[in-house]
């Protein structure tokens, strides 16, 4: 689902975060231009795949604490609710909830944190520079966590949040080496495509401890569910 | 006590906590690791090599967690026995090199606190990861028992990241000096025989020719030689509305050259010029130790023995609850939980920042102990002239006294003589007047002023030598001049300042001089009073012209007739009543009063600030800044003081937490970090504090001298 999600929201993740990969490719530095990006990709990706293990064990405390032993859905039911909202919001139907944006102003802190990891933009730098990206605030980062938090898993919270790394990165290769930014219009289709994504999973974490999704699906995805609602439960013993 | 500032924030340095190979000082590892990030020496050196521990420590760090976390989750739970084996000599390898990368520096800042025999945050994280590690390693190697290596990395990872972060921060606090400095522009148009070239203005020497054109900031103090414009001299003056300058005009370097071309000859440059002046005086200041600051010092110093002592406490308790897991942990979280930081901010950064603030609105306060002291200001004394007034007295009239055998021309010509002088804004006016009715002025010989009474000297002018006396009645009358024909002479404007001339045994003449006072004068009283702060205005003059200007701006007391003694015997009586006195004034026949009082504060600095008397100094005019430095003392110890109560309070209800194992040991890093960045964030406050610049209106609001 984070592949999927990572994917869609692509042409947004290029917009605001493409500038750090069209520096790694156009500012002189040791190390070639694809081992920058590489660095880069990983170190976003591990922090999100970090982010998903802290949500996802978030869950997974949630889940074994005495208010989700007594009204068992009731996390699942807050996680899809916060999910559905963000969707609505990134869809520009939810107008009252304004969505962080990863922005870097040269004079705020962050700006002045973040400039450090500009100064060398060797390989070691790329690395530094995604780890510290992927901590970024930004509205499917934080859709994404909420979504690991639901599945209660450490693993699956890794799983999904790697996978969001994994699906924005081929979008980040493309604007690393294309070299230009992506425009605003594109970017806010990505938000878009992005938040249609985050509600349908929502929707899924809203009907999967209810069982409707069962009678949803198919017959052959019947194992995926059951198998999903199994694990809820089993996570709960 | 002087103090090293740090080569990164500006921050004055307790003591020496790191040090560059090339001898440069830091006041944190914080500091340092960015200055090696952002440095001098660029990607090449140890930026990229920084860049790269923290980078590797970073990744390694976050998959110890997750594995760690994937371990108390109990994902891997049906994996077996030896399996988990393996992930626990997996984490041992991964958490090592973080150990190594990041621990090291602790390590070693460690033990130079530990040499100094001041242990601080360094000895309280290293202690805290090693115990951590270590722990954890004979568990892994006795194949039983926990593990805390997720604790022992993050922990490194966070205090470093977020010491990063803070000196990220701490650079706000001497943003506002730096920004300064940098307007001196680093290039001058030097004019040579050979024509006009660019060079270092660094080259500048006194005598140097350059030209400053259209939108330029000049590179050097100076005067104008040819050319006329505007330029805007807030930084060096606190006014912001641009000043018009010709020819012989003063200029300061880092003005910003209007619409005209100017040539302007150097009498100023590089360390000499006001502007690195006033730099190394913030300096100077911010490197001072403030008595507010040593309480602060004194707990800090004690802190840490304290902290590793509660650390073993805990430890104690839980292994005689039987608990040893537990006793651990809570000892690890006492040692990191613990904020030495928050304590040792608490109070320089906040003065910094006030210092830097006051800076920035060119009002130079000297010392931290300064701006403490004007904080607790009860009464202030105001010079008259010069200080409420304008300091541009003009001559309004000239009376000959009956039988003087003189006139008007003839008496002004003889005091104008005497008057040149003297550089008493009085004798300016006198001149000034003289000049400008085209009277040809003498020579005077053997001058001598005698403050707050009247000058004498012996002037030759139109092939005639006299002994010329100018000053107050009484004492013009008690130096033997005969000043009876004066009752005759019709009665002066209460506004006015008299001012008689005599020689040969008897007064001859009156000159009225009024001097109008400072727009702004009224508000700056007002607000003083506001802020329930007694006000009194000291003046030499007659009563009449004193107590008219008091009652025009709103001063409630009035001290007339004073000399500078008087004035001095006025502020040491207030003084030994209690009160805690701050005098306004020119600095020039005040000195005495400026020196006896708590805070001197002498206004409109001259081009040498090194020489200058006072506390503080205002520099150009602007009296409303008084008030404003007022408030911002005020402001300043009420940050310093929710500092250390922060800091206080907080160390003892953290402590006490994890002291009963209420904290896991990386919420209570956590809680470390947010500790130093309130005290940073809350005296980062101060920054905003903006100077209120002189309404137009209240120009039309201070009643004028009637004109003669």
């Amino acid at each position: 689902m984070g592949l999927i999600a990572g994917l869609a929201a692509s042409p947004h993740c290029a917009g605001m975060c493409g500038a750090f990969p069209v520096h790694l490719s156009r500012v002189a530095g040791s190390g070639r231009p694809l081992v920058r990006q590489v660095l880069f990709l990983s170190g976003k990706t591990c922090t999100y795949a970090f982010l998903g293990a802290l949500a996802g064990m978030f869950g997974n405390l949630l889940l074994r604490s005495r208010v989700f032993t007594s009204s068992q859905h009731l996390f699942a039911y807050a996680a899809g609710a916060v999910l559905i909202i963000f969707g609505l919001t990134m869809l520009n139907l939810f107008p009252t909830l304004r969505l962080p944006t990863p922005s870097l102003q040269e004079s705020g802190l962050l700006g002045r944190f973040y400039g450090h990891f500009f100064r060398a933009p060797g390989p070691s730098a790329a690395l530094t520079l995604g780890l510290a990206t992927g901590f970024l605030p930004c509205p499917i980062t934080l859709a994404m966590a909420a979504a690991a938090a639901a599945t209660h898993s450490v693993f699956a919270g890794i799983i999904t949040m790697a996978g969001l790394g994994l699906g924005t990165a081929p979008a980040l290769l493309g604007v690393g080496f294309g070299g230009t930014l992506i425009d605003a219009r594109l970017r806010r289709i990505g938000l878009r495509g992005a938040g249609v994504v985050v509600i349908l999973l929502g929707g899924i974490t809203l009907l999967r401890p209810t069982g409707a999704l069962c009678r949803l699906l198919p017959a052959g995805a019947h194992a995926t569910c059951s198998c999903a609602a199994h694990g809820h439960h089993s996570g709960q013993k | 006590m002087t103090r090293a500032l740090c080569h990164h924030c500006g921050l004055p340095i307790g003591s020496p906590r790191r040090s560059a190979p090339d001898g440069r000082a830091f006041c944190c590892y914080g500091c340092y690791l960015a200055w090696q990030i952002v440095g001098e020496q660029g990607e090449a050196g140890p930026a990229a090599s920084i860049l790269a521990r923290l980078g590797v420590a970073g990744v390694l760090a976050m998959n110890v967690m997750m594995i760690s976390l994937l371990l108390y989750s109990d994902a891997l739970a049906g994996i077996g026995s030896q399996a988990i084996h393996a992930f626990r000599w997996a984490l041992l390898g991964l958490s090592a090199p973080v150990l190594a990368i990041l621990g090291v520096p602790f390590l070693l800042g460690a033990t130079r606190e530990l040499k100094q025999a001041l242990p601080s945050i360094d000895s309280l994280i290293a202690v805290g990861a090693l115990a951590g590690f270590g722990v954890s390693a004979a568990h892994v190697i006795q194949g039983r028992g926990p593990v805390y290596f997720d604790t022992a990395t993050m922990l490194l990872v966070l205090v470093t990241l977020g010491k990063l972060l803070e000196a990220s921060a701490k650079v706000e606090a001497s943003k506002n000096v730096k920004a300064l400095l940098q307007l001196a522009p680093p290039v001058a148009r030097l004019l040579s025989a050979e024509g006009e070239k660019e060079v270092p203005a660094t080259e500048l020497r006194v005598g140097d020719r350059v030209r400053v054109k259209p939108g330029e900031r000049v590179p050097a103090d100076g005067l104008i030689c040819a050319g006329a414009s505007s330029v805007q001299e807030a930084a060096l003056t606190g006014e912001f509305q641009p000043r018009a300058c010709g020819p012989r005009d003063r200029l300061f370097g880092g003005s910003a050259n209007g619409e005209g071309e100017l040539t302007v000859e150097v009498t100023a440059a590089g360390d000499d010029a006001l502007l690195a002046q006033i730099g190394r005086l913030v300096e100077q200041a911010q490197a001072q130790r403030a008595p507010v600051e040593r309480l602060a010092s004194r707990a800090a110093t004690v802190f840490v023995p304290v902290v590793f002592v509660v650390a073993a406490g805990a430890l104690g308790y839980w292994l005689w609850r039987g608990d040893a897991a537990r006793g651990g942990m809570s000892a690890l979280a006492v040692l990191v939980v613990a904020c030495p930081c928050a304590l040792g901010l608490a109070t320089p950064l906040a003065i910094c920042v006030a210092l830097a603030c006051a800076a920035r609105e060119a009002v130079l306060v000297r010392s931290g102990e300064a701006l403490e002291t004007l904080a607790k200001v009860s009464r202030v004394f105001f010079d008259k002239t010069g200080t409420l007034t304008r300091g541009e007295p003009t001559l309004r009239a000239i009376a000959c006294c009956a039988g003087a055998s003189c006139a008007e021309n003839e008496a002004l010509a003889w005091l104008g003589s005497l008057e040149s002088g003297s550089e008493h804004v009085m004798a300016r006016a006198v001149v000034a007047a003289a000049k400008a009715r085209g009277l040809a002025l003498g020579r005077v010989e053997g001058f001598r002023a005698f403050p707050g009474r009247g000058a004498a000297g012996r002037v030759e002018l139109d092939g005639r030598s006299r002994e010329i006396l100018a000053g107050g009645l009484d004492w013009l009358a008690a130096e033997g001049m005969d000043g009876a024909c004066v009752r005759e002479l019709p009665a002066a404007d209460p506004g006015e300042t008299l001012l008689f001339v005599a020689w040969e045994g008897r007064v001859r003449a009156r000159v009225a001089i009024a001097d109008a006072p400072r727009p702004e004068a009224a508000e700056t009283i007002s607000a003083l009073r506001h802020a329930g702060i007694g006000v009194t205005m000291l003046s030499g003059d007659r009563r009449s012209a004193a107590e008219h200007l008091a009652q025009a701006i709103g001063a409630p007391e009035v001290k007339a007739e004073c000399t500078p003694e008087a004035k001095l015997e006025e502020v040491r009586g207030q003084r030994r009543s209690g009160q805690v006195i701050a005098v306004v004034g020119d600095g020039i026949n005040d000195a005495p009063a400026l020196a006896e009082a708590n805070v001197g504060i002498a206004m409109g600095g001259g081009t040498d600030l090194a020489r200058e008397v006072g506390d503080i100094t205002l520099l150009g005019d602007g009296l409303l800044r008084i008030p404003w430095l007022v408030h911002l003392a005020r402001r300043t110890y009420r940050v310093i003081r929710q500092n250390l109560a922060w800091a206080f309070g907080y160390n003892l209800v953290a402590m006490a937490l994890a002291f009963f194992g209420l904290l896991h040991p990386l919420v209570a890093a956590l809680a470390m970090l947010g500790s130093s960045f309130f005290v940073l964030h809350n005296s980062l406050r101060l920054s905003r504090q903006r100077a209120p610049r002189a309404e137009t209106t209240s120009i039309a609001a201070v009643p004028q001298p009637a004109a003669e």
